[in-house]
């Protein structure tokens, strides 16, 4: 395996407090973070920085999740990057439409551990890479 | 929701519904309510029932009674008059209703309100689970989780059941084997089992073929099933679990030595929030919710849910689930 501080997370979530537990985890696990508060931001950062894996919640101030999603999914240059939907609406409805629209996976948040979670972004990445 | 004029506003996590008092049948869908109970609907319907008495009672009047000013008198009157009923039937309707929607609107938006801070709370304690804790820290720390879990629990039963009600509970039937996700529950209940050394003892009777249903559902159903035996059964006893045919259909029994369910509670036992009064003295955790979910669950996919009880001497609870032949 490479690297991990060579891999690049961006951690596209408004809720500050999630997003400094992972991210310090995450950072202690050896990958490098990005992180933004909201979806403008998550777009411009994941242009700009072509992170290796996304982090994606799907409630989020200026672009909701779905947004975010289909316009990386839309631009050249982070078309193929790895988005993991993380968040806490486990509608059927939300699920679909976030598969639908080029999500890797889709995790409820509360039904995981911080361990869980740091694990399915570790597969994904070394899936990724192979 | 807040009404301006003609237009009503519904504010729904974070996106706003805006629908025409005009456009009826989408005001009764925000209702959830079926078309006949739907305030506007009968306003309709009422309207035109009066109409028909006016002109009915008009062309009676005019035939065989009285002079017309009379007549004309007598229709304006009692069209004021059923006017005055209507609208306050109307309106006690639109009141019901509303209460009705708000209720499952708000079990809706608090419950993933709640989801928030408890990840956070979840996720923050998983964070230092791992730090040089001594062991009273230690086991304060998985206190808390327990609890983390009790409520995560709650809140996703809390919205299970509004999902219900609002009849947006969607399915991912596939085909899988229910002997299979027995066995996996079963191995996976013995960790609650064994602290209480309580055996759980299972049987398949028949090699039954697949199931059409969505798995995540009926797993619910099966571990809500088997907790409650677990919960209610006393140390040192057996829980037995079989998987039979009946007929057309899968049944899965499960029978423990419990404390058993009260005869005049059988009648409430699958309304939601509800406990039976012998649990109640004994183990006041759960929120009645659970056999409320299995029962809407089973039937929505054909099948059936009942059981047998006697106080100091155990429960069996059963349900069916109707086997597809695959061609």
């Amino acid at each position: 395996m490479s690297d991990k501080k060579m891999q690049k997370i961006l951690f596209i979530e408004d809720e500050s407090a999630l997003q400094r537990t992972l991210g310090k985890k995450l950072e202690l696990a050896g990958y490098t973070i990005i992180e933004a508060m909201d979806g403008e931001k998550g777009i411009e950062l994941a242009k700009s920085e072509k992170p290796d894996l996304i982090l994606l919640d799907l409630i989020l101030p200026k672009k909701n999740g779905f947004d975010v999603l289909k316009e990386i999914r839309s631009f050249e240059k982070t078309k193929n990057i790895p988005v993991i939907i993380l968040t806490n609406l486990d509608g059927t409805k939300e699920v679909e439409k976030a598969l639908e629209f080029g999500a890797t996976t889709y995790l409820v948040k509360i039904n995981y551990s911080l361990e869980d979670v740091i694990e399915k972004i570790g597969k994904i990445l070394s899936k990724n890479e192979n | 929701m807040i009404k301006i004029v003609s237009y009503t506003k519904i504010i729904l996590m974070g996106k706003e519904r805006t629908t025409s008092q005009f456009n009826v049948i989408q005001n009764c869908r925000n209702y959830d309510i079926p078309l006949w109970q739907c305030p506007q609907f009968l306003f309709i319907i009422m309207g035109l029932v009066m109409i028909g008495a006016i002109m009915l009672s008009s062309f009676i009047g005019t035939k065989y009674l009285m002079g017309p000013e009379i007549i004309v008198l007598a229709t304006i009157s009692i069209t004021i008059f059923l006017f005055i009923i209507a609208f306050i039937i109307v309106q006690s309707f639109e009141k019901m209703a509303e209460a009705n929607r708000m209720k499952t609107e708000f079990i809706n938006i608090a419950s993933h309100q709640l989801r928030t801070p408890l990840t956070n709370i979840k996720w923050g304690s998983d964070a230092i689970i791992n730090e040089n804790l001594n062991k009273d820290q230690a086991d304060s720390l998985k206190i808390i989780q327990i609890n983390i879990e009790r409520m995560a629990k709650l809140i996703s039963g809390l919205l299970m059941v509004s999902r219900i009600e609002q009849k947006r509970l969607t399915r991912n039937d596939e085909l899988f084997s229910l002997e299979e996700m027995a066995r996996q529950i079963i191995a996976e209940s013995k960790f609650h089992s064994d602290g209480r050394k309580i055996n759980v003892n299972f049987v398949a009777n028949d090699n039954l073929p697949k199931i059409m249903g969505d798995p995540f559902q009926i797993k619910t159903v099966f571990e809500n099933l088997l907790n409650n035996a677990l919960k209610h059964s006393p140390e040192n006893t057996t829980i037995n679990v079989s998987l039979a045919r009946k007929g057309k259909s899968a049944l899965l029994e499960i029978s423990d030595n419990g404390i058993g369910i009260p005869e005049e509670d059988h009648k409430y036992i699958f309304q939601k929030f509800f406990k039976a009064k012998n649990v109640m003295k004994t183990n006041t955790e759960g929120t009645g919710l659970g056999l409320f979910i299995c029962k809407s669950i089973i039937k929505s996919m054909g099948g059936d849910i009942n059981f047998k009880s006697a106080v100091g001497k155990g429960t069996t609870f059963w349900f069916t689930l109707p086997l597809i032949n695959k061609k």
